[in-house]
C-alpha cells in the first residue's frame, strides 16, 4: 500500500471535506425545491391517478383555472381513492377531494373528513344518482361495474361468458378471475356491494364459491387491469366502459365487457370540500363547475359517464358500451350498517 | 534505567498506564522532573513509551511514524526524525511500510519515535519479549546504550531476570501492587532481602530455619554456622553446589540430571524438599544416586518472606 | 475530574446520539402502532386484544402461514445451498470466481426487480410457460398451464431466489476456515467420506448453519414488496396484513397485535442470528489456515463435474434468470400478437416529463433515489462508527439489552416503522410525514446496524496499543482518533457506506408509506409501474435502469474501496 505523500489527517480532512461539500450541496438543492413547492396560493384538489393521467384532470383544471384566474395544484399520486383517503387520514392537505364514490363514502364519513356542501347547480344531476342526500359529496361522473373477458383467452380455454356474477362461482371458471382487495380498493369494494345487493342472504355462500374461481386477489385495480392486459388471466372485475374505451383508444378491442342487464351497480363518484379547507370558496366554484358542461361533457376520459343528464357522450361510448336496465345499489343506511359484515364474509371466504 | 520485575498479574502494565496518564490514581500522585501530573491527561505528559508489540501505525511509513510525535514547534521535523532513525540504525529505511519491518526493525521504529517526542521519561513495556532470543541481546545492549547516552530516565517492565540485570541501574520488584524490594542489580543478585525476590533472581533452593542455637541455625538442609540475627529463611544458588570441596555438606537423591551443554543440572531429593544443583557437565549422576553436594557457608542467603 | 481533556470518548455521550435517534425515530414509531394493542379506547391496558387475536382464525391463520413460509423457504435454501457451497470451495473448476462474485449480486439487488423478474418467469405469458409449451408441442403433448404465481408456493420459491445466494456465501465462507486435519483425522481413524461428512463436517458446520437460517427466517419474515407482487392479497403474510390494515383504514388494534406478534417472532430469529454468528467453532483455523485444500484432480472425476454444474447453472438460473428475463422484456413489445424488439419503453422511462403515475418524472425518481441513497451514507455513517465505538467498550450491567436495541433495526418491519412514523408524526408536528427528511430518517435507520457490524469488526482488529501509541507522542483522543483510528477504520467504513447506499436505493415498504409524490424513489416507481402503469414494459424498462444504477453505484465504491485500501473489501 503505498500512500504517497498524503499524510493521514489530510486524507481523513478530504474525506470530511468532501462529505461537508456534498451535504452543502444537497441541502441547498433541497432548500430550493422547498420554497418552490407552494402550495398555500391557490385551490389544491386530491384525486387518483387516473385522474390526472388520463386527462379529465388536467383538461378541466387549465379551463378552471382561465376561468377564475386562480391556480390549481392536482394531488394524485394515489393509485386508489382508498389511498387518497389514508393519505388525508395521515394529514395530507387539500382544499378538495375528487373520486370519493358510494361505496367509500361510508369510510371517509368515519374519518370525518368532509364538509357540507350543496352546490347551486345541483338540480343538473340526475336525482338517482345523488346517493348522499345531506351533500357531503356531490356525483360528478358514474360508471357501471362489469365483468371483463379476454376473448381471445376465453376461446383458447373454452370459457362460457357468463350472464350474471352469480354465474361467476361456477366451477367452469375455477382459478380463471382477477378479484380485487375490498380493503385496498374502491373497485373492490364496490364489486363486493355489488356481489351483496344480488346474491342477498346467501352472500356467504356465494362468496365461498366465488373464491374458488380467484387466481388472485390484486390490491388495486391499477394492478388487476395490468395484468389483464398482459394476458395473465382471462376473467376481471372492471367497468362497462373498458371496451369502449379499447376502441376509441386503440381502434379494436380484445375484451368482452359484461353487465347483467337485470343486475347494473353504478360506481358513482363524487366531489367534497375538506374539512379545514384554506380555499372554500374556490372548491364550492370548483364543485360547481364540475357539473357544467365544460366538465361533464370530458368525464368520458375518465372513462365514466356524466351525471347531467343530456351531457353529449363520445359516440363509439355509446356504440360499444354497456349499461343496464335495472340498479342494484344499496341506499348508503344499508351499506353503513351491512357493510362490515360482507366484509368479514369476504374475508371469511377469500383468506 | 530502573527495571520493574513482576509476574503477570503483578502490576507490571498498571503500573505503566498510571505513569503514562491513562489511569487515574486513587490516591497519591504522580510526579515526573518535579512536575505533578497526576491531573493531566497523557498528551500533556511527556511520556514515550515503547510496546511489547510495537504499536506502529500500520498505514504509514517509518517515517511518519517516527514524526508522528515531534513537537509542533520544531521547525524541521524530517531531518529531526531522520536522525533519530540514524541514532536507532535504520537510516535507509525511512520509505518502508511498517507493516513490512522485521521484529527487530520494528522495536527500534517504536524507540527512535518515542525518542523523537523527546520525553521526560520512557517507558519500556517489555519491549524486548516478542523478539527471537537472539535478538533480544543486541537490543537490549543498544537500548541500554542509546538511552543512557541520552540521558533520559527510563522505566523498564520485565519478566526476564536476566534482561533485568544486564540493563538496569535499579531493579524494583513488584508483587501485588507494591513494590516489596529494590535495589543496585549486583546487591540484589548476591543480596536479595526477600523470598520472592530471591525466587526470581534464581534462587530456588530456600530453606525454612527452624531454630538457632549457639551460633548455629538449623535447617532442611542441615545445621549452619550463623552469626547474625536468626532469618526466616534461607536460600543457597543453584551455582553455589560443587562436587568436592571442603565445608558444608549435604547428601541428595538424584532425581534427575540434567546435561546441558556447559553445565549439568541435578535434581535431587532431600527428605521432604528438593534441591537444584548447577554442576559443571563432567561427571553424570544416575537417577537414585546417593551423592553429596558442598557449599559454602558465605554462599548462604538470609530471607524474609516479606508477609504481612 | 481534572482540568484535563477527555481521557477517552465518554461513554453516555456515545450511547445518547443513536439511542436518541432511535428512540424518536423508530421506538415512537413503533409503539404508536403498537400502543392500541393494548390499550382500550378509553385508555387502559389491556390484553384483550391479544385474547381477541387468539380466537380470530384468519389472524391466526396468517401468523401460520407467514412462521410456515418462512421456515419452509429456509429449510429448501439450505439444502439446496449447502452441497453447492461444499462443492464450490472444495474444487477449482473454470468460472469459479466469477461464480463467487455472482453470489454477492442479491445483496444489492432491489427485491422488487426479483418480483418483477419473478412475474417475466413465471407469469402465464411468462418464459416458463413459453419453454413448457415449445417442449410439449415439439413432443406433441398437451401444455400444461404454468399455475405459479399468485400461489403460496410462489412466495417460498421467490424468497429462495432472493436469499439462495447469500446462504451459499455463508456457507462457503465458513467452509473455507474448516481445519481439512479433523477431516484427515477422522479419515485415518477408519471413517469412511460419508461419515466424516456427517460426523465431523456438518457439526464443525454448526453455527454457519444456525446464522444463515436465522437469517433468512428473518428476512423471510419481514419480506413486503416481493410478497405483494408476487403473492396477490390472498396469500397475506403478516407485513401484508399489516400494511392492509392501515391503508383499509381499519382496526388499528388488530394491526398492532399483528405487529406485536411478529416484532416478538422476529426478535427471537435476530437474536438467534446475531448469538450464532459471533461464536466461532471449535476447529476453525485462524487466520494462517487454508482450510479446505482446493482439490485440482477431484474435480474433473464425472460425477463431480456434473454436480458442478448442475449448482453453476442452478446458480446462475437463479441469480442471473430473473435479471436476464427482466432485461430481455424490457426491450420487447407485443405488437398484433408477435414480439418485436423496441426501445420504446426506455423512450418513454428516460423522458424527463413528469409522470402522474409515479408523481415525478421516472429520470426524477433516479435522481431522488440516488441523492437518498447518498444522504442515507452521509448520516448513518457516521452514526454507525459512533455506535460501534459504544458497544465496544468494557461490559456493563444490562450492556448487552442496550447494545441488542441499537442493533434492532437489522430486524424491523419497515411497513410498521412507515406507518407509524406518518401516524406519530403527523399529528404533533404537521410536516414531517412526507418531507424527505421523514423518507431519509428511514432509511437512515434501516440501514446504519450492518454498518454498524461493519465498521465493529473492523475497530475490532485495530490493536489497543495503537491509541496508547499516538496519545503518549503527544495526540489528545480526538486526535488519535482522526490521526490513527479513521484511516485504519477506513474499510470498514467503506463497506458500511457501500450497505447503507444499496439499502437506501432498494428500500421500499417503508418509503412506500412514507414519501409523497415529489419525493418518490426508484422503487417506489418501479411498483407503480407494476401496480398502476398500463404496461408492463414500462416496469421491465425501469427496472432495468434500476439495476444499472444500483451496480454501477456498487462497482465505483468498490473501486474507490480498493484504491485506498489494501486489498478487496469483501461483504
Amino acid at each position: 500500500m503505498t500512500r504517497g505523500k498524503i499524510s493521514a489527517k489530510a486524507y481523513v480532512f478530504a474525506i470530511a471535506a468532501v462529505f461537508i461539500i456534498m451535504l452543502a450541496v444537497v441541502g441547498i438543492v433541497i432548500y430550493l425545491e422547498t420554497i418552490s413547492d407552494d402550495d398555500t396560493h391557490g385551490l389544491v384538489i386530491i384525486s387518483y391517478t387516473s385522474f390526472e393521467q388520463w386527462g379529465l384532470g388536467p383538461e378541466t383544471v387549465k379551463i378552471f383555472e382561465e376561468m377564475y384566474g386562480v391556480n390549481v395544484t392536482l394531488k394524485t399520486n394515489f393509485g386508489d381513492v382508498g389511498q387518497v383517503l389514508s393519505a388525508l387520514d395521515k394529514g395530507e392537505y387539500a382544499d378538495l377531494v375528487i373520486g370519493i364514490d358510494n361505496s367509500m363514502l361510508r369510510t371517509a364519513l368515519k374519518l370525518d373528513l368532509l364538509d357540507v356542501y350543496r352546490p347551486d347547480n345541483i338540480d343538473r344531476v340526475d336525482p338517482d344518482l345523488i346517493f348522499d342526500p345531506e351533500f357531503h359529496i356531490v356525483p360528478y361522473d358514474y360508471g357501471y361495474l362489469a365483468v371483463i373477458c379476454n376473448t381471445v383467452m376465453m376461446e383458447e380455454r373454452d370459457l362460457p361468458y357468463p350472464e350474471s356474477i352469480m354465474n361467476l362461482s361456477q366451477d367452469v371458471y375455477k382459478d380463471q378471475i382477477m378479484f380485487i382487495d375490498p380493503a385496498t380498493s374502491s373497485t373492490g369494494s364496490s364489486f363486493l356491494i355489488w356481489a351483496a345487493s344480488v346474491s342477498g342472504e346467501g352472500l356467504g355462500e356465494y362468496l365461498e364459491d366465488l373464491s374458488e374461481s380467484e387466481f388472485n386477489v390484486f390490491p388495486t385495480w391499477d394492478g388487476m387491469y395490468n395484468a389483464f392486459q398482459n394476458g395473465e388471466a382471462p376473467i376481471g372485475i372492471s367497468y362497462g366502459l373498458d371496451t369502449a374505451s379499447d376502441h376509441l383508444f386503440t381502434g379494436s378491442s380484445t375484451t368482452v365487457t359484461i353487465v347483467p342487464e337485470n343486475e347494473g351497480y353504478r360506481q358513482i363518484e363524487g366531489a367534497g370540500i375538506l374539512k379545514g379547507a384554506r380555499n372554500r370558496d374556490m372548491a364550492e366554484e370548483f364543485i360547481e363547475f364540475m357539473l357544467t358542461d365544460d366538465f361533464q361533457s370530458r368525464v368520458g376520459y375518465n372513462v365514466m359517464l356524466p351525471v347531467v343528464p343530456g351531457t353529449p357522450v363520445d359516440p363509439i361510448y355509446l356504440e360499444h358500451g354497456v349499461w343496464a336496465r335495472e340498479h342494484v345499489e344499496p341506499t348508503q343506511e344499508v351499506v353503513r350498517e351491512y357493510y362490515p359484515d360482507w366484509f368479514s364474509s369476504w374475508e371469511d371466504a377469500f383468506y | 534505567m530502573y527495571t520493574v520485575l513482576g509476574d503477570s498479574g503483578s502490576g507490571k502494565t498498571t503500573l505503566l498506564k498510571l505513569i503514562a496518564g491513562f489511569i487515574r490514581p486513587n490516591s497519591g500522585r504522580i510526579i515526573i522532573k518535579g512536575v505533578d501530573v497526576s491531573d493531566l491527561a497523557p498528551e500533556k505528559r511527556k511520556v514515550g513509551m515503547v510496546f511489547q508489540n510495537y504499536a506502529l501505525f500500520p498505514h504509514m511509513n517509518v517515517l511518519k511514524n517516527v514524526m508522528y510525535g515531534i513537537d509542533r514547534r520544531n521547525r524541521d521535523p524530517k531531518r529531526y526524525a531522520r536522525r533519530m532513525l540514524k541514532i536507532v540504525g535504520l537510516g535507509e529505511l525511512e520509505e518502508r511500510p511498517v507493516t513490512l519491518l522485521s521484529g527487530g526493525q520494528a522495536q527500534r521504529v517504536a524507540l527512535a519515535r518515542a525518542l523523537a517526542h523527546d520525553p521526560d521519561v520512557m517507558l519500556l513495556d517489555e519491549p524486548l519479549s516478542a523478539l527471537d532470543a537472539s535478538l533480544r541481546e543486541g537490543l537490549r545492549r543498544e537500548l541500554r546504550a542509546i538511552l543512557k547516552e541520552r540521558g533520559i530516565t527510563s522505566l523498564y517492565i520485565t519478566h526476564d531476570q536476566m534482561e533485568a540485570l544486564s540493563i538496569s541501574d535499579r531493579i524494583g520488584f513488584l508483587d501485588r501492587g507494591r513494590i516489596f524490594e529494590q535495589g543496585a542489580p549486583e546487591d540484589i543478585y548476591w543480596r536479595p532481602r526477600y523470598e520472592r525476590t530471591a525466587l526470581f533472581m534464581g534462587i530456588c533452593n530456600i530453606f525454612k530455619v527452624r531454630r538457632m542455637r549457639r551460633g548455629r541455625i538449623f535447617t532442611e538442609i542441615g545445621e549452619i554456622p550463623w552469626t547474625q540475627e536468626k532469618p526466616e529463611l534461607v536460600g543457597i544458588r543453584p551455582e553455589s553446589f560443587f562436587r568436592d570441596g571442603s565445608g558444608l555438606e549435604t547428601r541428595i537423591t538424584v532425581m534427575s540430571s540434567e546435561y546441558r551443554g556447559n553445565v549439568q543440572v541435578v535434581f535431587g531429593k532431600l527428605g521432604n524438599t528438593t534441591i537444584k544443583a548447577v554442576l559443571r557437565s563432567d561427571g553424570y549422576h544416575a537417577k537414585g544416586d546417593d551423592m553429596v553436594l558442598f557449599f559454602d557457608h558465605g554462599s548462604v542467603i538470609p530471607l524474609e518472606t516479606g508477609e504481612e | 475530574m481534572g482540568k484535563s481533556s477527555a481521557r477517552r470518548f465518554s461513554g453516555p455521550l456515545l450511547y445518547a446520539v443513536p439511542l436518541l435517534f432511535l428512540l424518536v425515530f423508530l421506538a415512537y414509531p413503533l409503539l404508536v402502532i403498537m400502543v392500541p394493542a393494548f390499550t382500550t379506547s378509553g385508555g387502559a391496558l389491556t390484553l384483550g386484544n391479544f385474547i381477541g387475536l387468539l380466537s380470530d382464525e384468519r389472524s391466526l391463520s396468517i401468523i401460520r402461514f407467514t412462521v410456515l413460509q418462512a421456515m419452509v423457504s429456509t429449510l429448501i435454501t439450505i439444502l439446496l445451498a449447502f452441497p453447492g457451497a461444499y462443492l464450490i470451495s472444495r474444487y477449482r473448476f473454470p468460472g469459479r470466481s466469477a461464480l463467487l462474485s455472482l453470489t454477492t449480486v442479491p445483496f444489492v439487488l432491489p427485491p422488487l426487480v426479483l418480483g418483477i423478474g419473478f412475474i417475466s418467469i413465471f407469469g402465464t405469458n411468462g418464459y416458463l410457460q413459453s419453454f413448457l409449451d415449445m417442449v410439449t408441442s415439439v413432443l406433441s403433448l398437451p401444455s400444461p398451464t404454468v399455475g405459479i404465481l399468485y400461489t403460496k408456493e410462489a412466495i417460498v420459491i421467490a424468497h429462495v431466489f432472493l436469499n439462495f445466494p447469500l446462504v451459499l456465501r455463508i456457507l462457503y465462507s465458513r467452509f473455507n476456515t474448516l481445519d481439512e486435519d479433523l477431516l484427515n483425522a477422522s479419515r485415518s481413524l477408519g471413517a469412511g467420506p460419508i461419515m466424516t461428512f456427517f460426523r465431523v463436517l456438518v457439526p464443525q458446520m454448526r453455527y454457519s448453519l444456525v446464522s444463515a437460517a436465522s437469517l433468512v427466517f428473518t428476512f423471510c419474515l419481514l419480506t413486503f414488496g416481493v410478497v405483494v407482487v408476487v403473492g396477490g392479497m390472498a396469500n397475506a403474510t403478516i407485513e401484508l396484513e399489516i400494511y392492509r390494515q392501515f391503508t383499509g383504514i381499519f382496526d388499528d388494534p388488530k394491526a398492532g397485535v399483528l405487529l406485536a406478534v411478529e416484532m416478538f417472532i422476529v426478535a427471537l430469529s435476530t437474536g438467534v442470528y446475531l448469538w450464532s454468528s459471533r461464536k466461532k467453532d471449535i476447529g476453525s483455523r485462524t487466520s494462517r489456515g487454508a482450510g479446505l485444500r482446493l482439490d485440482r484432480a477431484g474435480s474433473r472425476k464425472p460425477l463431480r463435474m456434473v454436480l458442478i454444474i448442475l449448482y453453476a447453472s442452478l446458480l446462475l438460473l437463479l441469480v442471473v434468470g430473473p435479471m436476464a428475463a427482466v432485461v430481455h422484456d424490457s426491450f420487447v413489445e407485443e405488437v398484433e400478437g408477435e414480439e418485436e424488439y423496441t426501445t420504446r419503453w426506455y423512450r418513454t422511462m428516460l423522458s424527463r416529463e413528469n409522470d402522474p403515475t409515479i408523481g415525478v418524472s421516472p429520470m426524477g425518481a433516479v435522481l431522488n433515489s440516488l441523492m437518498f441513497g447518498f444522504l442515507t451514507v452521509v448520516l448513518s455513517v457516521p452514526m454507525a462508527v459512533i455506535t460501534a465505538y459504544a458497544i465496544d467498550r468494557r461490559p456493563f450491567r444490562g450492556k448487552k439489552l442496550l447494545d441488542g436495541f441499537l442493533l434492532f433495526p437489522l430486524g424491523v418491519s419497515t411497513i410498521a416503522l412507515g406507518l407509524g412514523m406518518i401516524k406519530g408524526f403527523s399529528q404533533g408536528w404537521p410536516g414531517l410525514a412526507g418531507t424527505w427528511i421523514a423518507v431519509l430518517t428511514v432509511h437512515t435507520i434501516i440501514a446504519y446496524p450492518l454498518g454498524v457490524r461493519a465498521v465493529l469488526s473492523v475497530k475490532r482488529s485495530i490493536p489497543d496499543d495503537l491509541v496508547r501509541a499516538s496519545r503518549t507522542l503527544g495526540a489528545s483522543r480526538l486526535g488519535a482518533f482522526l490521526s490513527i483510528e479513521l484511516p485504519l477504520l477506513l474499510p470498514g467504513i467503506l463497506i458500511a457506506s457501500v450497505f447503507a447506499f444499496t439499502i437506501s436505493i432498494g428500500e421500499f415498504g417503508a418509503t412506500l408509506m412514507v414519501s409523497s409524490p415529489e419525493y418518490t424513489t426508484m422503487p417506489l416507481a418501479l411498483y407503480k409501474f407494476i401496480a398502476g402503469g398500463r404496461d408492463f414494459g414500462s416496469a421491465t424498462a425501469y427496472s432495468t435502469i434500476l439495476m444499472f444504477v444500483t451496480f454501477t453505484s456498487i462497482l465505483a465504491m468498490d473501486l474507490m474501496a480498493r484504491k485506498s485500501t489494501k486489498g478487496e473489501v469483501g461483504i
